[in-house]
């Protein structure tokens, strides 16, 4: 999948989480999802289900402590959907 | 060294849906899971327990531990109603909850020679900045009153890992804090060496 198509649909995924409207818009790589959007931790556990749900993924304890900002999250997308063939 | 962490429960009903499939799985390890199935009220044991793992993790932060996204790598036990531990690898802390209908306040609880001020407040806003420069004014008030400062002159600043520390001055504080806030509530745990006061 393509890098701007990877973004659009993870900014899709966090946007009804996110506590920090104006970090959003200026979203980037390396938007950090609590300290730049104020996500809750809560919250954090939900993108990481939506993720599963949304790309028939499973995301091991080791994957979700990366998925930090928008930079990691899109790494761990890519690998688990690689890893599925 | 300290940590805590508030659960407005009313927003938390609105805005975290625990039931939903793997969210337990994820937060839970088998032993807690265990614990909220043979509660008479799942959800507060829900969020007593998360309270708990977060208050811990803000305190291994503060002790250099590395930041970490898994909830399931805290480990919690329970003594009784207000008391339990929390274990991440090699740290562990003992935990306090305090609870009302509205909310619940979680805190480490680790020294013997400072006291320990706990304080929970309403916050007007729910906007997170807006709720975050509430929950400081808070905080440094309390200070300035503790330890006898002038409150226009205490600031809160951070570092650059993101980790807030108090100036009086523009001279760092060697106080320790840990705030938190969540729906309506903001709350702060604070610690006071005894010789101090």
């Amino acid at each position: 999948m393509d890098k701007e198509a990877l973004i659009a649909e993870l900014k899709e995924i966090i946007k009804p989480y996110v506590q920090d409207q104006e970090a959003f818009g200026k979203l980037t790589e390396d938007t950090h999802f609590i300290t730049d959007l104020k996500i809750n931790s809560a919250n954090l556990v939900d993108i990481v289900l939506d993720t599963e749900d949304k790309y028939n993924i499973e995301i091991d304890n080791d994957s979700m402590d990366k998925m930090s900002d928008v930079k990691s999250a899109m790494g761990v997308i890519e690998e688990k959907i690689a890893a599925k063939g | 060294m300290i940590g805590n962490d508030i659960i407005d429960l009313a927003y938390t009903r609105e805005n975290t849906n625990w039931q939903r499939r793997g969210f337990l799985d994820k937060v839970f390890s088998e032993s807690e899971q265990e614990i909220i199935h043979q509660s008479s009220d799942p959800f507060t044991s829900i969020w007593r327990l998360w309270s708990m793992k977060e208050a811990a993790y803000k305190c291994y932060l503060q002790k250099g531990g590395l930041p970490f996204n898994s909830p399931s790598r805290i480990a919690i036990s329970l003594k009784n109603n207000l008391k339990g531990d929390a274990q991440i690898e090699e740290f562990s802390v003992a935990i306090v909850s305090e609870y009302t209908k509205r909310y619940i306040h979680s805190y480490t609880h680790s020294s013997k020679q400072h006291w320990q001020i706990n304080e929970v407040f309403e916050l007007s806003q729910s906007d997170a900045n807006t709720q975050s420069a509430e929950t400081h004014k808070k905080l440094i008030n309390r200070i300035a009153i503790d330890w006898q400062k002038e409150e226009s002159s205490l600031t809160i600043k951070k570092d650059r890992l993101g980790k807030p520390f108090v100036c009086f001055r523009e001279q760092k504080l060697d106080i320790h804090f840990s705030m938190s806030h969540h729906g309506n509530f903001g709350a702060f745990s604070l610690l006071k060496p005894v010789s101090e006061s």
